[in-house]
C-alpha cells in the first residue's frame, strides 16, 4: 500500500508541475485576437534624417458587411523601423505583429539614398517574413495607406496579390521578394530590379515601371515593356503575356532561354538565345497584307528594339539586373567580383530571338 | 445393478471419518437453494443427492420418495450416461457451486459428482462493438464452451490446442488459452501460461480485467497490449497468424495477444475487400489518428504561438472568430474538448433512444449557443467536431479511449511551445511506444507483415 | 524484457541518416560556406572521403569483435589502465558533442520560433532522450525506424521543395579550385557532421556478419549523407548567392523562410524544418547517451545504468545552461576538432592494432 501512496504522491506532484507549466509557462503565447497583424509596411524618409513608417492593418471583425472600416492605418515617426514599431505600441491596445507582413513599400527618396539600412531589420531579426513583396512608391505614400481599397476584399493583403502569379501578377509587374532584394544587394554580380508604384485615382495604385539599382541606390527605370525582356532572359516568364505590335497582338505562350558566356581579353561576351512561341490574338484591320512572316519579323524587330533599350539603360549605369555576372563566378577571382559592374558596362551582349508562331488562334490568318 | 450403483458402493466408507454429509450441510447451511435429499436406500445405507436448485438442470432431477431399493436403481438409471467423477469434500463443494449434483452414501468420505449443470446464456448474436458490414455475422456470447466451439468450428485441425486453468480464489473462473501449436510463439505461450498460473486474485469478471492483471508494469499500461474482440473470425485469423487467444468464462470478449500497435488499426474486413480499397481505408484511419491527436493542438499552436506559420487570411479569420472570447486559446480549447467528451460519454452510456437526443442537444444546440454566447470561437467548434468524428474512426474501442486522452497531452505541449511542443509530444509518444512490449513482442514491430509468432 | 536482437543494415543506415538530419541542417552550412572561397563541393568531398576511410577503419575494427561489445573487448585485451586512457577522450568528446548539439539547437529555437521561452526549459528536452536511452538499445532502434520515416522523410521532402527557386549559376565557382579551406578553422569545426557511425559502433555487440552489415549500411548511408549535406549547403547558396549565405547564421533555415508556394498550405516551412530536425535530434541524443553509457559501464561495471544516465544527463543539462553566448559555442565547436579527429582515426587505429596483435598472439599460442 505504501508503494501505491508513493506513486499517487508522485503523480500529484507531476500533475501540479504540469499545471504550473501550463499556467506560467506559455512564454511565447499571444493569442491571435490580441495581435494586430500588419498587412503592409511603408517606409519613407523625412527631412530630419529619420523615417516615417506607415502600417496598414486589416481589422478583424466577425461582423463583416457592416459599413465599418476593414483596415486601420497609422503613421509613426522614428529613428529606425524597429523604433517606429516600438513607438507605435504606445498608441495600440493590441500587440503589433509584423510577422505576417505581405508587402514592404519604400519611398523613392529611400531608394535614391540607399535601401540597405532600411531592410536589415527584416533579415536579421526574422521579424518580417522573407517572402514579403518589396515595392518602391513614387510620390505620395499616404493615399495608398489611408484610402480604402475599391475592390474591397481583405485590405492590406491585396498588395501581395497584385504581384502573385496565381492572382493578379503578370510577368511585367516583376514580383520582387524581400530575400531576393536583399541577396542581390549583397551580391556584387547582380543588381536589383524593383517595381515602382504610384497612387492612382480610381484604383489604389498603378505600376509605372521597374527601377534598376546600382548597389542599393536607384539608377533608373525600365518601362513595363522593357521589363518583359528581363523576364524572358531570366526565365521568370511562366504564364502567357501579351505583346502589342502595330499590325497584330500576340500572346507569348512558351519560351526557352539559353545563355552562353565567355571572357575574351577581360571583356565579357554574352550570347543569349531565346525561343519564343507565340499565338495570335488580334490582327489589325488597317493593314491588308499580314502574313505569318511579317508578324514574325515585326515581333523580332520589336523585341530587339526593347532589348537594345533595356541593355543600353542598364549597361550605361553598370546595373546587371539579369545577373550575367553569376556566370562569371568561376572565371573571375572572388576578390575581383566587385569590379563586375565595370565589366558589365563593357560587355558585349547579343540577344537572338527565334520566333515560332504556334497558332493563329481560332481563326485562320488569310 | 446399475453402473452408477456399483460406483456408489465403491465409495470409501469409513466409520467415524466419513462425514461428507455433515460437512456439506455445514458449508451450505444458509443457502435457501441448496437441496440435500435422501433418494433411497441401498444395502442398509442411505443414498443422498445434493444440488443447487438454481444451478442444476431441473428436468433431470425428478424423483419420487419411495423406500424401495429397486426404484432407487430405476431412478439412478436416469443419470446413466452423465459424466461422473469422484471427489472429496473440497471438490464436491466446487462442483456443487458450478451446478453439478453430488451423490453419496451417508457416512462416506467422498461423493460421486454428476454433471447436471444448466448454463444460463443468451443466444448467438451479431457483434455489438465491432459492427460487420460484410463477413461472418455472429459473435461470442458469455458461455465458454460455446465460444470455444465457435473457434473449433472455424479451424478444423488437430493443431488447435486449448489449455485450461481457473483464476480467482472466490470466482474460480475458468479460462481457456487457445493456440495453433504449429505456428504459435512458444515463449509467448509459456509466458502467458506462467502469468495465468501465478495469478492470485479474489475474482475476475471480464477479459478486460484479465488483460490489466496480465500487464505487470505499472507505467506501461497506457496502451492496450492485446486486442479485445467479440468476433470469431478475427480470433481465428489471428490464431492462424500465430497469436494466442484467451477466453474467459462469462465474457463475450476474447483476448488476442500479442498485439502490436498497427493491429489496432486493422479491421477484419480489410482482408475481405479489394486490396486497393483496404489500403485507402487504412490511410484514412491513419489520417484520422493524426487529426485526432494533433488537430486541436495545432489550433492552439497556430492561434497563440506560431501565428506566422499559417496564411494571413486564416489568422485573420481566426482572430475574427475569437473576437470577444474572454479566455486564452488554451483554456478555450480545453473547455471545448472536455465538453465534447462529455457529450460522447453521455451518448455511449445511454440507451439508444435517448442517446440520439443527447447528441442532438449537445452537438447542435450547445454548439450554436456556445458560439453566440462568445465563449468559444466558431473555428474551434469546427475543429473539435472534426476531432470527435476522427475519433470514431478508430477501430479498436480501447485504442480510441487512449487517443481521447492523448489529445489533451498534445494540446498542453502546443500551449507551451507551439508546433515544436506538439512535435515534442509526438516524439515522446514514439519513444514511449517503442519501449513497450506486448508479451515479448515489441509494440512497434514494423508495418511489415512479421507480427506475432509466425516467423 | 529487452533481449537484444542483432542490428540490421537498414537500422544502421537509418541511424546514420538521422544523424546527418540532426546535425547538418543548422550549424553546419554557415561553417562550410565560410570555410572557402573556391568551390563548395571541395571541402564536402574531402570530408566525405575522410568519413569513408574512418568508417572503413571502424568496420575493420568491428570485425575483430566476434559477437562482443566494443568497450569490454578493449578493456579485456588492452588492460584496464590503457583502455581507460584510450576511452577517456572519447567519453569527453561524446559529452561535449551532446552539449553542443543540444545547446545549438535550443539557441536556434529561440532565434527563430520561440524568442522568449527560456533556455532552461528548452534544454529540458534532453530528458526525453535520456528516458529513451534508459529504456535500452532495442527501443532506440525501434524509435529510430519510426523517426526515420517521420523526421528524415520530412527533411528530404523539404530538401526537394527547397530546390525550387534556386539557380545553378549562383552556386559557382564550380571548378576554380582553391585549397584555402585547409587553413580555415571552420573547415575543421564542421567535422561533427561526419561522425554518426562512431556512435553506432559503440552501442551494440557485433558479430562478423554484423560488422560487414555495419560497413555496408553506413557506407550507403554516407553516400546519402553526402547528397543531403550537398543539398543543405547548395540550396541556400543557389538561392541567396554566396555573399548573402555567408552572412546568415543559419542559411538553410532562412531558405526555408523564403519558400512561398501557393499550394503549400503553410506560410513558412521553418517550423516544419525545425520540428523534423528536433525529431532527429532527440533520437540522436538518445543514441549518443547510450554510447556514453556503454563506455561508462564498460569501464566501471558497477555503475547502475539508470543512475549513471541520470547523472550524465543532469551534467549535460547544466553544461548546456552554462554556455552564455553563441560565440562561445562556436569556439567550442572549433576547438574540439582534435577530439573528433581522435575519435575518427586515432581511436579505431590504436584499437585495431591492439586487437590485431592480441588476437594474433592468442592464435599463435
Amino acid at each position: 500500500m505504501t508503494l501505491l501512496h508513493r506513486t499517487q504522491r508522485l503523480t500529484a506532484i507531476g500533475a501540479a508541475v504540469l499545471c504550473l507549466l501550463a499556467a506560467g509557462g506559455c512564454w511565447d503565447s499571444k493569442d491571435v485576437d490580441n495581435r494586430l497583424l500588419v498587412g503592409a509596411i511603408g517606409i519613407e524618409s523625412t527631412k530630419d534624417g529619420r523615417l516615417n513608417a506607415w502600417f496598414r492593418m486589416p481589422i478583424t471583425s466577425s461582423a463583416i458587411g457592416n459599413e465599418k472600416d476593414t483596415f486601420f492605418s497609422l503613421i509613426q515617426h522614428g529613428e529606425t523601423v524597429m523604433d517606429a514599431i516600438n513607438k507605435l505600441q504606445y498608441k495600440l491596445p493590441k500587440a503589433l505583429d509584423v510577422s505576417s507582413t505581405r508587402t514592404v513599400m519604400l519611398s523613392k527618396d529611400i531608394a535614391n539614398s540607399g535601401l540597405l539600412p532600411y531592410l536589415e531589420f527584416a533579415v536579421r531579426d526574422r521579424s518580417v517574413p522573407l517572402d514579403a513583396v518589396i515595392a518602391i512608391v513614387d510620390g505620395n505614400m499616404r493615399s495608398i495607406f489611408v484610402r480604402s481599397n475599391p475592390i474591397g476584399e481583405l485590405t492590406g493583403i491585396y498588395t501581395k496579390l497584385y504581384f502573385e502569379p496565381y492572382a493578379g501578377g503578370i510577368p511585367r509587374k516583376n514580383k520582387a521578394m524581400l530575400w531576393e532584394v536583399y541577396s542581390k544587394l549583397l551580391n556584387p554580380l547582380q543588381a536589383n530590379l524593383i517595381p515602382v508604384l504610384r497612387e492612382d485615382k480610381r484604383s489604389l495604385f498603378t505600376q509605372i515601371g521597374n527601377a534598376y539599382f546600382v548597389e542599393d541606390k536607384i539608377a533608373g527605370m525600365l518601362t513595363m515593356d522593357e521589363t518583359l525582356i528581363y523576364e524572358m532572359i531570366t526565365q521568370r516568364l511562366v504564364h502567357s503575356e501579351i505583346v502589342l505590335m502595330s499590325r497584330s497582338d500576340l500572346k507569348i505562350v512558351h519560351k526557352k532561354t539559353r545563355i552562353k558566356t565567355k571572357l575574351v581579353d577581360g571583356k565579357p561576351m554574352i550570347k543569349v538565345s531565346i525561343w519564343v512561341s507565340v499565338a495570335l490574338t488580334d490582327k489589325s484591320h488597317q493593314e491588308k497584307n499580314v502574313t505569318e512572316d511579317t508578324i514574325k519579323a515585326e515581333l523580332n524587330e520589336q523585341l530587339q528594339k526593347l532589348t537594345k533599350s533595356m541593355l543600353q539603360k542598364t549597361q550605361s549605369s553598370g546595373s546587371d539586373i539579369v545577373g550575367f555576372g553569376n556566370w562569371y563566378r568561376g572565371r573571375l577571382r572572388p576578390e575581383t567580383y566587385t569590379s563586375w559592374p565595370e565589366l558589365y558596362r563593357k560587355a558585349d551582349i547579343d540577344v537572338q530571338y527565334h520566333v515560332r508562331l504556334r497558332n493563329t488562334g481560332l481563326e485562320f490568318l488569310k | 445393478m446399475s453402473r452408477l450403483l456399483t460406483n456408489l458402493h465403491r465409495l470409501h466408507t469409513e466409520k467415524g471419518s466419513g462425514r461428507l454429509f455433515e460437512e456439506l450441510n455445514d458449508l451450505f447451511k444458509d443457502s435457501f437453494d441448496y437441496v440435500c435429499t435422501k433418494i433411497g436406500n441401498s444395502c442398509d445405507n442411505e443414498v443422498y443427492l445434493c444440488y443447487f436448485a438454481t444451478l442444476s438442470l431441473n428436468s433431470r432431477l425428478h424423483f419420487a420418495f419411495d423406500e424401495d431399493e429397486s426404484s432407487l436403481a430405476i431412478r439412478l438409471k436416469e443419470y446413466e450416461g452423465t459424466p461422473i467423477s469422484e471427489g472429496d469434500t473440497k471438490k464436491c463443494e466446487l462442483a456443487l457451486c458450478s451446478g453439478s449434483a453430488v451423490l453419496f452414501l451417508r457416512g462416506s468420505a467422498t461423493g460421486l459428482i454428476l454433471d447436471l449443470q444448466e448454463v444460463q446464456q443468451r443466444s448467438l448474436d451479431s457483434p455489438f462493438t465491432e459492427t460487420v458490414l460484410q463477413g461472418p455475422l455472429y459473435a461470442f456470447n458469455e458461455n465458454l464452451e460455446v465460444n470455444a466451439a465457435l473457434i473449433r468450428q472455424r479451424i478444423r485441425t488437430s493443431q488447435l490446442k486449448a489449455w485450461e486453468t481457473t483464476v480467482g480464489r472466490s470466482t474460480n473462473t475458468r479460462i481457456f488459452v487457445i493456440y495453433c501449436a504449429d505456428v504459435v510463439d512458444e515463449s509467448c505461450l509459456a509466458q502467458v501460461k506462467k502469468l495465468l498460473t501465478e495469478m492470485d486474485v479474489e475474482g475476475i469478471q471480464d477479459t478486460g480485467e484479465l488483460l490489466r492483471l496480465l500487464d505487470k508494469k505499472r507505467y506501461m499500461r497506457l496502451f492496450p497490449k492485446a486486442i479485445l474482440t467479440e468476433r470469431p473470425d478475427r480470433v481465428t485469423s489471428d490464431l492462424l497468424r500465430g497469436k494466442l487467444t484467451i477466453l474467459v468464462d462469462g465474457s463475450p470478449f476474447a483476448l488476442v495477444l500479442p498485439a502490436v500497435y498497427t493491429d489496432f488499426w486493422h479491421s477484419p474486413e480489410d482482408s475481405y475487400v479489394n486490396p486497393y480499397v483496404s489500403v485507402f481505408q487504412n490511410t484514412l484511419r491513419f489520417l484520422a489518428m493524426t487529426v485526432n491527436l494533433v488537430l486541436p493542438a495545432f489550433y492552439v499552436a497556430l492561434t497563440s504561438i506560431n501565428v506566422d506559420v499559417n496564411r494571413l487570411e486564416i489568422s485573420l479569420a481566426a482572430a475574427a472568430s475569437r473576437e470577444g472570447v474572454p479566455y486564452p486559446v488554451f483554456i478555450e480549447t480545453m473547455l471545448m474538448l472536455i465538453m465534447i467528451d462529455f457529450i460522447t460519454e453521455a451518448g455511449t452510456r445511454l440507451p439508444k433512444a435517448i442517446s440520439s437526443t443527447v447528441t442532438m442537444v449537445g452537438g447542435v444546440v450547445l454548439g450554436q449557443a456556445i458560439i453566440q454566447a462568445n465563449i468559444v470561437s466558431n473555428l474551434l467548434v469546427i475543429i473539435v467536431a472534426a476531432t470527435a468524428i476522427a475519433n470514431f474512426i478508430v477501430i479498436d474501442y480501447q485504442m480510441g479511449l487512449v487517443q481521447r486522452v492523448l489529445k489533451y497531452f498534445t494540446v498542453v505541449g502546443a500551449a507551451v511551445a507551439g508546433v515544436l511542443g506538439i512535435v515534442f509530444c509526438l516524439a515522446c509518444l514514439v519513444f514511449y511506444l517503442s519501449s513497450l512490449e506486448s508479451f515479448g513482442t515489441p509494440y512497434l514491430t514494423s508495418l511489415l507483415p512479421r507480427k506475432g509468432g509466425r516467423k | 524484457m529487452n533481449k537484444t536482437i542483432p542490428l540490421t543494415g537498414y537500422e544502421m543506415f537509418s541511424l546514420q541518416v538521422l544523424y546527418v538530419g540532426a546535425s547538418a541542417g543548422f550549424l553546419y552550412p554557415s561553417l562550410l560556406i565560410n570555410s572557402t572561397t573556391g568551390p563548395l563541393w571541395a571541402p564536402i568531398v574531402v570530408w566525405a572521403l575522410l568519413a569513408f576511410s574512418s568508417c572503413f577503419l571502424y568496420g575493420r575494427m568491428l570485425l575483430k569483435l566476434r559477437g562482443k561489445e566494443l568497450v569490454p573487448i578493449i578493456i579485456s585485451s588492452l588492460g584496464k589502465p590503457a583502455a581507460i586512457m584510450l576511452l577517456l577522450p572519447i567519453l569527453l568528446f561524446v559529452i561535449a558533442a551532446i552539449t553542443v548539439m543540444l545547446r545549438s539547437f535550443t539557441e536556434l529555437v529561440t532565434m527563430t520560433l520561440l524568442p522568449t521561452t527560456p533556455l532552461l526549459f528548452l534544454n529540458g528536452m534532453i530528458f526525453a532522450s535520456s528516458a529513451l536511452a534508459a529504456a535500452g538499445l532495442m527501443p532506440i532502434i525501434r524509435a529510430a525506424k519510426v523517426i526515420f520515416l517521420l523526421g528524415a522523410g520530412t527533411i528530404i521532402s523539404l530538401l526537394i521543395i527547397g530546390t525550387s527557386g534556386s539557380h545553378w549559376e549562383l552556386g559557382g565557382p564550380w571548378f576554380q579550385m582553391s585549397a584555402d579551406f585547409f587553413t580555415d578553422g571552420d573547415f575543421y569545426g564542421g567535422s561533427f557532421v561526419w561522425m554518426g557511425f562512431t556512435y553506432i559502433a559503440m552501442i551494440a555487440p557485433f558479430t562478423i556478419k554484423q560488422a560487414k552489415l555495419y560497413q555496408k549500411g553506413n557506407m550507403i548511408a554516407l553516400v546519402l549523407s553526402v547528397l543531403m549535406v550537398g543539398c543543405f549547403i547548395y540550396i541556400p547558396v543557389m538561392t541567396f548567392g554566396r555573399e548573402m549565405s555567408s552572412q546568415l547564421t543559419f542559411p538553410f533555415v532562412s531558405k526555408m523562410d523564403s519558400i512561398y508556394q501557393y499550394w503549400i498550405v503553410l506560410e513558412n516551412l521553418t517550423a516544419i524544418f525545425m520540428s523534423a530536425t528536433m525529431l532527429c535530434l532527440l533520437l540522436v541524443i538518445a543514441l549518443k547517451l547510450k554510447a556514453l553509457m556503454s563506455i561508462m559501464t564498460g569501464i566501471w561495471p558497477k555503475v547502475s545504468i539508470n543512475w549513471g544516465l541520470a547523472v550524465v544527463t543532469v551534467i549535460i543539462y547544466i553544461a548546456a545552461e552554462l554556455i552564455p553566448e553563441w560565440r562561445d559555442l562556436e569556439k567550442w565547436v572549433f576547438n574540439s576538432y582534435f577530439l573528433r579527429f581522435y575519435a575518427m582515426f586515432v581511436f579505431p587505429g590504436i584499437t585495431l592494432a591492439g586487437l590485431h596483435f592480441k588476437q594474433r598472439k592468442a592464435g599463435g599460442a
